[in-house]
């Protein structure tokens, strides 16, 4: 069973340790989703107002229109997260389709963007099953819906661009709820239909989210810094390439799961400075040596 | 699988049609070419590892490409292919892992252009020598059989060719292929082998090694030549112990004389492949003691470690066979 299936099955265990951001165009996607996960807004001195829940798992951005906005939105939310690596970005809103269905939810497979002809393919980690995917394609202005099976929108290459620099790409993906069809223009578009759409879809959307969260946990987990930096670098005056060094081989340390803490066993050797940290540190891990690899498994 | 990437310019052709009809359900996704998908940066090779997409893909540019001069088999010269990108199996150890930045499936079907490619390489060697064209790196080159067909095409190709012989390197046991078609003396199916604790410790997914030397039986009572590849070799507690306990079950099915090579090396990485898989797994005990970095930029083993670990593979492997068949790679 693969990982990332056997951390679904235990979502709840490691639910505490993931971080999911939505970000959203309009108050009327978002209502919903603030109301589910309970959101407060927060004072900030953001420009876009930002919605986050008590335990700080989950948090909300709303952009405005337009792909600039949403890239920036992202940005300013990412500088308002407590510890902004490994989270999951969920771009959530309204997007246009030739002949879909109105109120239809579909996942975004592919993502182009209509200025710059710029594509992207979010890989789908996720389970894919009865979530429906479809092409997106975002542009500037509203104009006529793309051939084919491709949504289109106002937002997701802006939150994309900017948001696959802050996480790994299988955390960043893009929801669309059919807001308007050939049929229905976006000009007779009621906003209060949109938040009834969005109740509708809340189940599943809350279901994505919990598994986005899985994940997030999961790669937040791996990027953890080493146990026991933070009490070494408080005890000498390490520089930056000895940081770096020292982050390495701390992360081998706790590999080997050395019962012994850094500081503990630097304090023992009489450790005086940051050269000699690193070299009793070094030496130690000698010692462990690589007969532990299997056997200690 | 569920979700299949397809080049649109490749649509149409005959092994992307079948495959498609083997997978109806799959969602497909046209791009206008596999690295859209693959090279783009920011992707995480340890999460896409757990549910890969498959890529279906045109090869083109330089499809044969010369091998490291101390990676032959006994060929004067030595050449690899790759039809392949990824492997089904999660080898904890394995390079692919550090070298890509993303675990989706890669199949090139353009086989007929990696045969012209072939083709022209043997044209160019010298009169009389013969090449070797390794298939097996950048991939298994047996395990995903059943969907790519790889093996039964390129084996009759290589039979109107004497003068290349192929290697076919894998962990599977999809040996169908070559029980179903008498041997050929220019192909050589190579096994990768481990001691059984480092098998189970890092091989994730792969068939065991019981398994391994069952389906490796089979293939050389039917005739065909066996290459065995004991690489990566890992410092590991009673390392001389198992490895005895390996040839021995290895030499307890096949002959000596079925066997046309033997390759091992220490476990080693270019520094920056090293760091990238680390990162990866920064839990791993495999990556975390007992390397040190060597002065050509490599991360392996100390010296005298490795020194140790190649005289006992030398050792168990004279009592077997004649040193023209023993291949220690990256000395």
């Amino acid at each position: 069973m693969s990982e990332m299936v056997k951390a679904s099955d235990q979502v709840n265990s490691v639910l505490s340790d993931g971080r999911v951001a939505w970000v959203v165009a309009l108050m009327p996607e978002a209502k919903a989703v603030i109301r589910h996960f309970s959101l407060k807004k927060i004072k900030t001195a953001s420009l876009f107002p930002i919605y986050q829940s008590g335990d700080q798992r989950v948090s909300l951005v709303v952009s405005g229109m337009g792909k600039i906005q949403s890239a920036a939105a992202v940005i300013s939310l990412f500088h308002e997260l407590d510890e902004a690596k490994g989270v999951a970005w969920i771009n959530f809103g309204i997007a246009g389709h030739r002949d879909r269905e109105l109120g239809e939810l579909r996942w975004v497979n592919k993502l182009q963007d209509a200025g710059s002809e710029q594509k992207w393919y979010p890989p789908r980690l996720y389970r894919t099953g009865k979530r429906l995917a479809s092409a997106l394609l975002t542009v500037d202005q509203p104009g006529d819906y793309p051939a084919g099976d491709t949504l289109v929108d106002m937002e997701a290459s802006g939150f994309y661009t900017m948001a696959s620099r802050l996480s790994t790409r299988e955390l960043v993906q893009c929801v669309k709820l059919v807001s308007d069809n050939a049929q229905q223009s976006w000009r007779d578009l009621d906003k209060g239909q949109v938040g009834r759409w969005v109740e509708q879809h809340m189940v599943s959307l809350v279901d994505f989210s919990d598994e986005m969260m899985s994940l997030s946990a999961q790669e937040r987990s791996r990027c953890a810094p080493p146990a026991g930096l933070a009490e070494v670098l408080q005890e000498w005056r390490f520089s930056e390439t000895e940081r770096h060094q020292l982050h390495k081989i701390l992360r081998r340390w706790q590999a080997m799961s050395v019962e012994d803490t850094a500081v503990a066993i630097c304090v023992r050797n009489g450790v005086k400075s940051s050269a000699e940290a690193l070299k009793v540190l070094q030496q130690e891990l000698i010692f462990c040596g690589d007969e532990a690899i299997v056997a200690r498994r | 699988m569920d979700t299949l990437y397809l080049e649109e310019k490749i649509a149409d052709h005959a092994r992307v049609r079948a495959m498609l009809k083997r997978f109806p359900k799959a969602e497909r996704i046209a791009c206008a070419r596999f690295s859209e998908v693959f090279n783009v940066r920011g992707q995480n090779f340890r999460w896409q590892k757990q549910k890969p997409s498959w890529i279906l893909a045109e090869k083109y540019g330089r499809m044969v490409l010369p091998i490291p001069p101390a990676y032959g088999i006994g060929s004067e010269s030595n050449y690899y292919f790759s039809h392949i990108l990824n492997c089904p199996y999660d080898c904890r150890y394995c390079f692919l892992q550090g070298m890509y930045r993303s675990a989706h499936q890669v199949w090139f079907v353009n086989y007929e252009d990696m045969q012209n490619a072939i083709d022209e390489v043997l044209v160019d060697c010298p009169a009389g020598e013969t090449v070797g064209f390794f298939s097996g790196y950048d991939g298994d080159s047996l395990a995903l059989e059943s969907l790519t067909g790889f093996a039964e095409n390129f084996i009759s190709f290589f039979e109107k060719r004497p003068r290349g012989v192929l290697e076919l390197r894998t962990k599977s046991v999809n040996v169908g292929v070559l029980l179903k078609r008498p041997a050929l003396e220019n192909v050589v199916v190579a096994f990768s082998l481990s001691p059984r604790p480092i098998a189970q410790a890092f091989e994730h997914g792969a068939p065991s090694v019981g398994s391994r030397l069952q389906a490796m039986e089979r293939v050389a009572q039917r005739g065909w030549q066996i290459g065995l590849r004991l690489d990566p070799l890992i410092a590991q507690p009673d390392f001389k112990q198992h490895y005895e306990q390996l040839v021995e079950e290895i030499f307890s099915v096949i002959k000596p004389d079925q066997v046309h090579s033997v390759t091992f090396g220490p476990m080693r990485f270019p520094e920056a492949m090293f760091e990238r898989m680390t990162k990866l797994y920064p839990e791993e005990r495999l990556f975390a003691a007992g390397f040190e970095k060597r002065g050509d930029g490599l991360i392996t083993y100390a010296p005298e470690r490795e020194g140790e670990m190649r005289s006992v593979l030398q050792q168990l492997l004279a009592e077997f066979l004649p040193e023209k068949k023993i291949f220690d790679c990256g000395e």
